[in-house]
Order: C-alpha cells, then structure tokens, then sequence
C-alpha cells in the first residue's frame, strides 16, 4: 500500500461509521427543529454562514469540540462521531460559520501545538460556541506560494508585534482570533525555515479588519492589517520557526473532511426531487453518475478519517479527496441547471436560489484551502513524480 | 495468504492451461466456494486479492467469472470442483450474448438481475462469439434453462461478481499508472524527466485519484456485502466508479506515454483494453449509473441523504 493506494483487500474491512445510526437520528431531529425555526434555511452555504447563535445551539448539543478532552470543554467523542455529526449538519445546510474553522483546524492546532495558558483560556470558549476563528495565510502576494509571506513578528518584551496584511479572511468581521503565520527570521535560503504561527486577538485598535465582497455580493472575506499589534509569547504555537510544519498539518486536517463534497448537496437534492419516482433514462443516468460520485468521494472521506483516528498518514489521499470532492461540487450545479427547468435567481423561489448561490459560490471551492493545482502537485509529488 | 498464493502462481505460469492447473491445485478456484462443498469459503474481500492480482498481471483465463462460478454451480447442485464452469451476468431480465471461456469451459452459469432480487441460468457452452476489446475468448450461450435458487443467494454471488470485475480493474489500473509514472520519471523531452511538467503531472494526479476513489468504494462495498449491511447504491457506485477511473486512468496513460504506447509491441495495451472491456462487464457502466439514479428518484428529495449514508445493522 502506498500513500495514494488502498487496495481493498489490504485493508481491514472496518467500516469506521458502524452502530452511530442514533447519533445520525439525533442529529437529525436536531435539524428539523431547526429547519422549523427558520435557521436552516434550503440551499445556503454552510460552513461559511456565520450564525453564533446556531453554534451555541449546537454547542448545548455537544456537537462543537467532539474529540477534544474534558478538561478543554470537550466530550471526548470518537473522530467518527464526529464525522457523523458534520456530515449531518452539513448536508442539511445548517449555518456553521461561527465555529466550523475554530472546530475544524484552530482547535485542534491550539490542542496540539498551543501553551497551556492559551489552550485553557481559548479551547473551553471554542466548545461552548462562543468563539469564533479564522484563518491568516494568504496575503496580497502569497496565495499559492505561501512560504513568500511577508508578515512579520518581531520580538519585544514578553512576546511579539505583528506587522503585515492578511486576505481572504472568512468571516474574519466576526472573529475573535485569527491563526496568523508569519516570518519570525528573514527569509534564507531555506524558504521554508523561520516561519511561526501565532494565535492572533483581533480584539485590538492596532488591527483592522475591511470586507472583501465576493462576486455574489456577499461579505465573508475580509483584509487584516497588523499594524504592530502586541501578541503575547504564550500565543506562540509550537517551538518557533516550524510555522510551515505546523501550517501543512493543519492543511491536511482542512482536506479532507465531508465539507469538500456536500457544498452544493441540496442542489443534487432538487433533481432528485424534479425527476420524480420513475425518471427517464437520460435523467436517471445524469443524476446516478453525480450519486455515484459522491458516494465514492464520500467513501474515500470516510477511509481516511479512519486512518487519520489509527495515526497513519493521509497526505496525499486527503489532498486527492478534496481535488475530486471539490471538482463533484461543482459540476453538480452545471448538471442541474441542464437538467431542470430552473432560471438560477438569487432572490428567487427556494429552488432557483439555491442553484443561484451554487453556482455564484463554485469558483471558490477548488481555490479555498488549497488550489486546485497546487493539490495535483502534491499528489504528483506523493505518486513518485521527481 | 490468498494474494500470495496467486502472486507466486502468476509468476510461475504464464500459458492459460497451465495456469488453469496450477490455480486448481491450490484451491483458488473453489475460493468463494463454502467448506462443505470443497472450498475455501473466503470472504469476498479476501477474494478480491486473487482478482487485484490478475488484473496486475493482465493474466489469461477469466479469473472473475471462475470464481464465482463455483459458489453458484453449488447452488445450482452441479460439482464444484469440476472447474470447467463460466458465469456472466445479465440484466433487465436478458442473458448476456456471450461469456468469456477457456480450453476446458463447458457449462456457464449465468444470472439476471432484476431490480429486487435475481434469477440463475445454467447454459451449455456454445459456439464462439465475437472476441471482447483485450482480445478474451468468448462464446455464446447454449442451450440454457432456468435453476430454482434461492433468489437472494444468487444476487449475492453476483454482486460479488460485479465487485470482483471491479477489483480485476483495481489491479489494472495500478500497473497502468505505474507505467505511466515510470516514463514521465525517465522518458527525457527538452532536456527533463516529462514528469517535471505540470500538465504531464496533472494526468497523473487526476489518474491516481480516480484509482483511489476506486478503491475506497470498491472496499467498502467488498467489506459491505461480506457483514451483509451493503445497499444497492453501494455496489453500483462501486462499479460505476470503477469504470469511471478505468476511463480517465487509460486515457491519461495513453497520453503520457505518447505514441509508442500506441504501438502493438508496447504492453500498456494489455492493461487498458481489459479497462476498456470490463467497464461493462459484470454491470455495465450505463446500467450502472442509470440504476443509481432510478435508486436517488425512488428515494426522492427527502430520502436521498439517508439512501446515501443509513445503513442496517450487521
């Protein structure tokens, strides 16, 4: 077995998602409660729509900090319980927005990486719903080629000032922290080395943050400026000039979960629905083969969580989910739109909003967390290629 | 312990009656067959390693319809160890026009899917029909009558079928992109290894993901049917995307490898024309996908999440 191969009879034949079917119904009621209130509504983005309230909700639930230890304010559940909830939650479209990245990746780095102090005083905060993260690595010049970034942190007396720009923040207008990489040493000839990620309190005069408007005319994104803000050492995460270890750790926690296939689900869902009980042909075969693929994604989503829980690599499988997860979610859209006798309005009935917002929001979903090709070169490179 | 056995076979014996020989004195043949009937009795996962490594090897001698063969002529009372037996797989109620053979095949056992449920033919071996894409032997049905089974027994040995064409193809595709990676790591073009281009390392990456994808589903289907908690929808998907990666695989490798992989001397061809037939053995692809949706529409907007993700208990 390599790291790209998972011959089936290689493996141990465990379906790591087996007996949580009343996890799964909890979940569900859970969602028709709200769905009934009117906060889960059909067809919106999930994990980017930022509704605090809703966390807190889930929070109450138990659905926020799963895996994580007591003592951090988490319910030391199983990564496939996990896994069921997300799942759940996102195919039901629920708004996710305010702790989907502090539960995703913030958490779990602070968890591993982060001093005591600062994993007391942020985890149990996460946990209860009430606290939300986002995520600085992308500047102006460094979207791709992320080892260019230019912000930087200069040492004082008991910690650091930060100075540069951040972009492509999500709900960055909501956050209470980011996760800033920056250069802690002048970039050498290793580009890679002197690069340290900081948990960064936006609650400061020194920071600002200004909206990015997206091409649906929706502000999510957002610009942090850092101008000499004060950053405790104790927000320190890791040793200090392993920031790139760090931040492709984390990219691998944001690859390959259920979020990179069931973004546009309740489009696939409508054409389920127009078809009717007895398709025809050319109907049915559209919709199988976009069944098909999310079966099959979802099927590889699920392996690697089981691998990811037994502590075994997942690199290149994760980077490969989410190119092909990100790629079905797209095309589900194109497919629909063929198919149905919808005209996609933004303002319309439920039906046409939803293929509306699926496919103003497609471009982003193979360039957030990674590019689509930037993904193929770490596969290629995973594959042997030299 | 299986994979091994074929591994060691399959680098001994080359010729297809000789081959024969060897794989029915180990018991390989009689693998899916249960204990009281002379077989091994393995789980269709644990079978799935003799198809992977037949399809590596692109060995003759149609290794998937032999093994399933076995557990169905116990169903249908015949000998099982005879191993002289074929099986293909029809749907909508038709036979298949033809099944793969070899030297010493003379009966068939062939089973129709139905949307619920399955129905087994046993036919004589008949005259020979047009040959598949990779150059299989193939004959048509005989004289062939209808077996009272157990309808569920024998969709289940087909399904195993569909998986195991689909592990055949698993086996392929992983000496297809082999091949493929080799030649871009050697194979110099203005002045580098092919492999430093991005375009050329696309192919490959898209390649291999399909394969993995595959392969995800492919297991947990295999894993699925042996606990007997696998739906419809997954085995379907399992093949569909078989297919589906069978599809980019062949083609990406074709086009890195250039116009010698074209050429009849090169061995890629070996491996992608059995990816070109078996897309449509055992399920065809379109059956396949056309199936999946009728499943998605019968479930309809509210029921299509839990066709996906609810499964019964073991």
């Amino acid at each position: 077995m390599t790291a790209m191969s998972l011959p089936p009879h290689l493996g141990d034949g465990h379906d790591p998602l087996a007996g949580l079917d009343s996890l799964r119904q909890e979940v569900r009621a859970f969602v028709a409660e709200e769905r009934k209130a009117g906060s889960i509504t059909f067809g919106q983005q999930t994990w980017t729509t930022f509704d605090r309230e809703f966390s807190r909700r889930c929070a109450e639930r138990g659905y926020i900090a799963m895996t994580w230890p007591r003592e951090h304010g988490g319910h030391e559940r199983s990564a496939a319980e996990r896994y069921v909830v997300c799942e759940e939650l996102l195919a039901a479209g629920a708004p996710l927005g305010s702790h989907w990245i502090a539960d995703r990746q913030s958490g779990p780095q602070i968890l591993r990486h982060g001093t005591e102090a600062v994993r007391k005083s942020i985890l149990p905060r996460i946990a209860a719903g009430e606290c939300t993260f986002g995520i600085g690595m992308s500047e102006p010049d460094s979207g791709s080629d992320l080892s260019s970034i230019r912000t930087r942190a200069e040492r004082v007396d008991g910690g650091y000032t930060l100075h540069g720009r951040k972009v492509w923040t999500t709900n960055a207008q909501h956050a209470d922290y980011l996760i800033v990489l920056c250069r802690t040493e002048q970039k050498g000839e290793n580009r890679y080395a002197g690069l340290s990620q900081f948990v960064v309190p936006l609650d400061d005069p020194k920071v600002s943050v200004r909206p990015l408007v997206n091409l649906a005319g929706v502000h999510e994104l957002n610009e942090v400026l850092f101008d000499g803000n004060f950053v405790p050492a104790e927000n320190l995460l890791g040793e200090g000039g392993d920031g790139w270890k760090l931040v492709t750790e984390e990219l691998g926690f944001e690859r390959s979960g259920p979020d990179r296939i069931l973004s546009t689900m309740g489009v696939l869902t409508i054409m389920a629905q127009a078809a009717g009980r007895n398709p025809d042909r050319h109907d049915a075969a559209a919709i199988g083969r976009l069944l098909a693929r999310v079966v099959s994604i979802r099927a590889l989503s699920v392996a690697i969580s089981g691998r990811l829980s037994a502590g075994l690599p997942v690199t290149g499988m994760a980077t490969a989910m989410k190119d092909m997860g990100t790629t079905l979610e797209q095309e589900i859209p194109e497919v629909a739109r063929r198919m149905l006798d919808i005209v996609p309005a933004a303002t319309g009935a439920p039906f046409e909003a939803a293929l509306a917002t699926a496919i103003l929001n497609a471009p982003c979903f193979s360039l957030r967390g990674g590019t689509r090709e930037i993904l193929k070169g770490i596969i290629a490179r995973e594959l042997g290629l030299r | 312990m299986l994979e091994e056995t074929a591994a060691r076979i399959l680098e001994r014996n080359a010729q297809a009656p000789i081959l024969r020989n060897a794989i029915l004195e180990a018991g390989l043949l009689l693998a899916l067959a249960g204990e009281d009937a002379g077989g091994l009795g393995v789980s269709y996962r644990e079978a799935s390693a003799i198809a992977y490594r037949w399809g590596q090897a692109a060995a003759p001698l149609p290794i998937v319809e032999m093994l399933v063969a076995a557990p169905l002529a116990v169903l249908a009372g015949f000998d099982a160890t005879a191993a002289t037996y074929s099986a293909g797989l029809g749907v909508n109620d038709l036979l298949p026009s033809s099944v793969p053979v070899f030297d010493e095949a003379q009966t068939a056992f062939v089973v129709t899917l139905e949307t619920s449920g399955a129905n087994l033919h046993t036919g004589t071996i008949g005259g020979a029909a047009a040959e598949s894409l990779a150059h299989e032997p193939m004959a048509a049905l005989g004289a062939s009558r209808k077996i009272d089974a157990d309808p569920v027994a024998v969709e289940r040995i087909a399904v195993g079928g569909i998986l195991l064409q689909a592990a055949e193809m698993l086996g392929a595709m992983s000496t297809v992109i082999d091949i493929a990676t080799d030649h871009a790591n050697t194979r110099q073009q203005f002045g580098r290894p092919l492999g430093k281009f991005q375009a050329i390392q696309h192919m490959l990456s898209d390649a291999a993901s399909e394969r993995l994808i595959a392969e995800a589903a492919v297991g947990a289907a295999l894993a699925g049917i042996d606990r007997g908690t696998a739906t419809r929808l997954d085995w379907l998907a399992a093949k569909a995307q078989a297919a589906r990666a069978a599809t980019v695989i062949a083609a990406n490798a074709h086009q890195v490898m250039g116009a010698i992989g074209f050429t009849d001397e090169h061995h890629l061809h070996r491996f992608t024309k059995r990816l070109w037939a078996w897309r449509d053995r055992w399920g065809a692809q379109g059956w396949c996908e056309a199936e999946i949706g009728r499943i998605g529409c019968a479930a309809g907007g509210d029921g299509l999440w839990s066709a996906i993700v609810d499964r019964a208990a073991a």
